[in-house]
């Protein structure tokens, strides 16, 4: 494997030291390339309260490709399928390597706030969403308490 | 092996005089009854032990049959004819049938009872030492009235002879007898030449000569009568043996015939033979005779009566003892211990005696084979007896040597014949117990005299009664069908050899610990005025002139003790050096190859070479020279080989990791130089190794090879063991890397043109039959180089650029449309960026290196590594080009860069990507890569072009930033004086802190000899054709002192030639191939391996 580059250990340092608020992320140790990520929901969304697990992984090529990440959590959402693949433009062609982990971070964080059903990848989800968005919103809240773990939970607990 | 043998004979010795005694009295009958039945021949062998073993069990049985039949129709046979029959043919299935032929024949050279002859030939020899000449059963020359004509070559006096085995041959009467021969009568035989006295015919007499055989009666010569003579095929060989007093020979009748004789009736008769002491005489010297048979060749009716005598000889000498079945002992130890033949002859063969057989099968030597042969056979015999604990005096020698360096030591300083010194160095030791006793001293002293001169074998006289004669063996060159009771020694008075130790193992050291062992001739004052008896003389490679002052200042200890440098314009009087009383004389005087020739070639003009002139080189007789990557000499008729073997010195070495590089015949320049006697002859050569090899001989000649080196020649290599199991050298792994690189647009257009261009010439050339090499050879060349860098064809591709050769750019480039828009682009950034203030949203980098800076039409800063890489990227997804942080379109061939510029802050200036190639880009960004993490050890950069590595070295400046990189360049072309300055500010690395210093070498000139252990990165930048002088590149890193894993990428362009070169590589790792050299090699790239570059 490539050495690592500076800039995924300068990344890696800035979101240890100056983390964005309400996401964390830790590299693992066996494998720098790799993070573990904590994601609050955002308030007044269907998520709020919950915390969502999340890994990231950088490739090779990063950072002239985009990181993968997944969803670990199972989650109800029109731009997120089951297996927890996610649909966001700067993971995939708007990807640009000016972004960076946090910024990446940022974008999912937002699209937990504003879910677009009109660019679905989970198809079901999606046509819910745009049938009944009380509806739907009343599932992903369900799901949120039976998935997630609680974020006051966790909140006390740190 | 010893003990079984021994006991073997004794139970045959015991066996036979059981026999002897119970058999003896019979004597007049059938002949065939009266022999005593004898198994055993008489050169025992191993073949036969397992045959017994093997076949007893049921044998009797068979052997009952095979009796019966061949007595049903040879009539009443004794067992001692039938058994060596049975013996010979039961492994075939019309065995009956063979052995009737083959008795039949009568040219059975079957084993003859020991009975009688020995009581005979106990008599003859008593009788002979009495007597002096006058012997009564054999005809002596001297009395022959017959032969008038010879007496020059006569040897005087034939003091004794020695039974060495017997023949059975037929004869035919040459006129009638009255009675019939009867068994063990006695006949004398002598050879007759016609009397011709003229001239020319009287040389050619022995091809003429007649053997007669007479009835005689002991006591009685002349009383004979002639009743027959022996066959032309025998006389041939008989004869001249018999003229030269060689041979002595005994007849007797071994079949009795039923009735008188008729003129031309066949009759069969045993022939003893006996050696005589006139064999033994010396004749001429080997090299005098081998001239004399050179001439033979060329001119042979002018051959003398001498040369025509040794002719004769040596063919009947061979052509006796082949068919007396006499085999050399096998030459297994070169200290004469004696060994019967453990022969691989077949039980089973037929009369095969010449054969050649053993020599067909293993005819095929390929060169994978000579370098095993190398590493495993190589090991000198002596090195077995020697320490490894001798140590070079402190008081000179400043390192400490490895154990296998000391005994490598022990073994130069035997070789220069300094016990005295190597005992000294050992006693000082501590570890008395291994200490150096004089017990190993004597044998080596023993060893060193006794190697045996190859072409000589060791016979076995037979084991027979007669006692008195002194000997247990005799030594035979069947070259020359000289023979000897002596051991035939090589009496070299060479002092050196050679030290072919692999790379890395510290030949170097070694050697620098001999001078200082033995830095001065102590004993000898009788080499003459011109004798610098203090100095040696070492001759080097110029890219290895400054290491060797280096080490030598490393490993010297004694102030004393001076190494002056011998090169270039500043050239002293050596003279007056070397040879003053006063001052401090240098102990080495360090010169290279180059000037060794120049200077020969000089005094060659002036035509007073060996006149000891004046000044230089050849005006002295040095100590000891050695040459250092010695096979550089191996050509012989080069102008340089001729220069140093007209050097004079008395103590000679050579040092080479690689002593065979083209062929054997490069070792004939090395003995020559060493003038180890008598290989420095080179008609000797040619006879034993060059024709031979030639021959398809290839394991004799590896064989005379190998008793020509055994003594003077010693190579470990890394994956050697040392006493203690552990490899002689414990290196760090290395790690070699293979990094495909694929062509950026316009490299792919310029390499697919000139591609198609070469591959329609070789479709032409192919179908012509012409050579291959010849016409592809430059478009080969080019296709490498557009895969390095398109610059290095620059000239060419500009040319076809302006002849619109080259095909229009088909990918539509974002490229600025003119001048002015250009300029446009330009003035607009002045305004918006701050280059102090810079950041690389890529790598996060601020600022950014002035050097680094580039910048968008858009007006954003990134490293231009960087933007490039991201663009590389993009193309390669075939995505649109967008700035990262605006994502607005932008292009390379819109990328502008920064510069100082005198007088202002600083200037922008279009980049042009044409000039950059991808490999270059891949090496920028692993350096780039290892300069983030602060891995600022020195790297080294690696290509087989110096025009490349040139253009690496500007780009890598510009690129990586002049702050951030120090270039240093080790090319052929720089003088002494610039590579010892490159090495050292190579080693003084670490000094430069954040700077990462990238030695860039160039893969000839740094092939051999220099150490960079200091660095533990390199990078291949293209690959050579043969595997083996990359290896020795990386090992230049790859050695001793090297502490960390050694990390190569060698970077290779996708969907190239190169992929293919390595193919070859490949290739030739599996056949071995005998490490190969520069420009040589070149012209070994074959057509094969041509047709190999064009496989799709």
């Amino acid at each position: 494997m490539a050495a690592l580059p500076r800039r995924i250990i300068k990344e890696t340092e800035r979101l240890i030291s100056d983390p964005v608020p309400g996401i964390t992320a830790y590299p693992d140790e066996s494998n720098l390339r790799a993070f573990t990520v904590a994601m609050d929901g955002p308030d007044s969304s269907p998520y709020e309260h919950g915390v969502f697990d999340l890994e990231l992984y950088l490739p090779d090529d990063y950072p002239m490709c985009p990181p993968k990440v997944r969803f670990l959590t199972r989650i109800y959402h029109p731009n997120i399928d089951k297996l927890g693949r996610i649909c966001l433009d700067v993971l995939k062609d708007n990807w640009s390597p000016a972004l960076q982990i946090r910024t990446i971070l940022l974008s999912i964080q937002a699209l937990l706030a504003s879910p677009n059903p009109d660019d679905p990848l989970a198809n079901d989800v999606a046509e819910d969403w745009k049938k009944d968005e009380a509806k739907a919103i009343g599932v992903a809240k369900e799901w949120t308490s039976k998935y997630a773990k609680s974020h006051t939970a966790s909140g006390s607990a740190e | 092996m010893a003990n079984t043998k021994s006991s073997y004979f004794d139970k045959l010795r015991a066996k036979r005089e059981s026999q002897a005694t119970k058999e003896l009295p019979v004597s007049s009958e059938l002949p065939q009854e009266a022999l005593p039945v004898k198994e055993e021949p008489l050169f025992v062998e191993d073949s036969e032990d397992e045959f017994e073993d093997a076949i007893s069990v049921q044998r009797s049985e068979d052997f009952t049959k095979f009796k019966d039949a061949l007595t049903n129709v040879l009539g009443p046979l004794g067992d001692h004819i039938i058994e060596p029959l049975y013996q010979k043919f039961s492994g075939y299935d019309d065995k009956v049938l063979l052995a009737i032929d083959y008795h039949l024949r009568g040219d059975v050279k079957m084993k003859v009872p020991k009975s009688i002859p020995p009581i005979t030939l106990s008599m003859d020899v008593k009788r002979k030492r009495t007597r002096g000449i006058q012997m009564p059963l054999t005809y002596n020359k001297r009395a022959s009235p017959a032969r008038p004509t010879e007496s020059e070559s006569k040897p005087t006096v034939t003091e004794w002879k020695r039974f060495l085995g017997t023949l059975f041959a037929d004869a035919y009467a040459t006129r009638p007898y009255l009675k019939s021969l009867s068994y063990l009568q006695k006949m004398s035989i002598r050879s007759l030449k016609p009397r011709v006295l003229t001239g020319k015919q009287k040389k050619r007499t022995s091809d003429t000569a007649v053997i007669r055989l007479y009835t005689s009666t002991p006591g009685d010569v002349s009383d004979g009568r002639e009743i027959g003579r022996l066959k032309e095929d025998l006389t041939r060989i008989l004869a001249p043996l018999l003229d030269l007093c060689i041979f002595e020979f005994e007849v007797t009748v071994a079949l009795e015939t039923t009735k008188r004789l008729m003129i031309g009736d066949e009759f069969y008769v045993k022939i003893d033979c006996f050696l005589t002491s006139g064999a033994f005489e010396k004749t001429k010297s080997p090299i005098n005779e081998l001239d004399t048979m050179k001439e033979t060749r060329t001119n042979i009716t002018n051959e003398t009566e001498e040369e025509s005598n040794l002719r004769l000889r040596k063919f009947a000498v061979a052509a006796l003892f082949s068919r007396l079945q006499i085999r050399p002992v096998k030459a297994k130890d070169s200290l004469g211990a004696t060994q019967v033949n453990s022969s691989d002859e077949n039980p089973h063969q037929i009369i095969d005696l010449d054969s050649d057989e053993d020599d067909l099968e293993n005819n095929e030597l390929s060169l994978d084979e000579l370098q095993t042969f190398y590493s495993e056979n190589q090991q000198s015999e002596m090195l077995k007896a020697l320490p490894n604990t001798t140590t070079p005096p402190a008081e000179n020698f400043s390192l400490q040597l490895r154990e296998y360096q000391k005994l490598g030591l022990s073994w130069m300083l035997a070789r220069e014949k300094e016990l005295d010194v190597l005992k000294s160095l050992n006693s000082s030791g501590s570890d008395l117990e291994e200490s150096f006793t004089s017990q190993s001293i004597d044998e080596l002293q023993l060893m060193e005299d006794g190697v045996m001169n190859p072409l000589w074998k060791t016979f076995r006289w037979p084991k027979l009664e007669s006692k008195d004669v002194h000997s247990d063996v005799f030594y035979g060159n069947m070259y020359s069908g000289e023979l000897s009771l002596q051991k035939p020694l090589i009496k070299s008075s060479l002092r050196g050899g050679i030290l072919a130790d692999e790379m890395g193992l510290g030949k170097t050291i070694s050697t620098l610990a001999l001078i200082n062992s033995v830095p001065y001739d102590t004993r000898s004052s009788f080499h003459g005025d011109q004798y610098a008896s203090q100095t040696t003389l070492i001759i080097v490679p110029m890219s290895l002139l400054a290491q060797w002052e280096n080490e030598f200042d490393k490993a010297n200890n004694n102030l004393n003790h001076k190494c002056i440098v011998y090169y270039g314009s500043s050239t002293p009087n050596l003279q007056s050096v070397l040879l003053n009383k006063t001052k401090h004389i240098p102990i080495v005087v360090i010169t290279t190859y180059g000037t060794v020739a120049s200077e020969f070639a000089r005094l060659q003009n002036r035509g007073d070479l060996f006149d000891f002139p004046g000044m230089g080189l050849y005006s002295v007789k040095f100590f000891r020279i050695i040459l250092d990557e010695g096979h550089q000499i191996r050509n012989r008729t080069n102008e340089s080989s001729k220069a140093i073997f007209q050097l004079q010195s008395s103590r000679k070495w050579i040092l080479t990791g690689t002593p065979i590089i083209n062929g054997l015949d490069d070792l004939y320049s090395l003995a020559k130089f060493l003038e180890l006697e008598p290989w420095s002859n080179l008609s000797y050569w040619k006879m034993f190794v060059s024709l031979p090899f030639k021959q398809k001989q290839a394991k004799q000649t590896l064989d005379v090879i190998k008793t020509i080196l055994e003594p003077i020649f010693l190579r470990r290599t890394k994956s050697m063991k040392g006493d203690d199991g552990n490899p002689l050298v414990d290196l760090p792994p290395k790690e070699v890397v293979i990094e495909e690189v694929e062509f950026n647009n316009d490299e792919n257009q310029v390499y697919s043109w000139f591609k198609d261009l070469a591959y329609k010439q070789f479709r032409d050339k192919l179908n012509s039959g012409e050579s291959l090499r010849k016409h592809l050879w430059t478009h080969i060349l080019r296709l490498r180089q557009i895969c390095c860098h398109q610059d290095l064809i620059k000239s060419l591709i500009t040319d076809m650029k302006e002849q619109n050769l080259l095909p229009e750019d088909t990918v539509e480039h974002d490229i600025f449309k003119d001048h002015t828009e250009m300029m446009e682009a330009k003035y607009k950034l002045y305004d918006k960026i701050d280059i102090n203030n810079s950041e690389c949203s890529i790598c996060t980098k601020t600022p950014i290196d002035m050097s680094e800076i580039s910048i968008t039409t858009c007006g954003h800063t990134f490293c231009l590594n960087c933007v490039i890489e991201h663009l590389e990227f993009q193309k390669k997804k075939n995505q649109n080009r967008s700035c990262p942080n605006c994502r607005g379109p932008i292009s390379t061939y819109k990328i502008f860069k920064v510069r100082d510029k005198k007088d202002f802050d600083f200037d922008i200036y279009l980049y042009d990507p044409s000039k950059v190639s991808s490999k270059v880009q891949a090496l920028i960004n692993h350096i780039v890569t290892l300069k983030d993490q602060n891995l600022t050890e020195p790297v080294i950069v690696i290509s087989q072009f110096s025009s490349y590595l040139e253009i690496i070295e500007t780009e890598l400046l510009l690129r990586v930033g002049e702050k951030n990189i120090r270039c240093l360049k080790f090319v052929g072309s720089l003088s002494k004086i610039q590579r010892q300055e490159i090495l050292e500010q190579f080693n003084n690395s670490a000094h430069y802190g954040n700077q990462i210093t990238v030695l860039l070498l160039s893969l000839k000139a740094g092939g051999v000899g220099l150490n960079l252990t200091n660095a533990s990165r390199a990078f291949m930048m293209d690959p050579w054709w043969s595997p083996s002088i990359e290896e020795q590149a990386i090992d230049r890193l790859h050695r001793i002192g090297q502490q960390k894993t050694v990390k190569v990428i060698r970077f290779i362009m996708k969907n190239s030639i190169e992929l293919k070169i390595l193919k070859i590589q490949q290739r030739k790792k599996q056949l071995g191939e005998v490490v190969a050299a520069d420009e040589d090699e070149q012209r070994r790239v074959s057509d094969e391996e041509i047709r190999m570059l064009f496989e799709e």
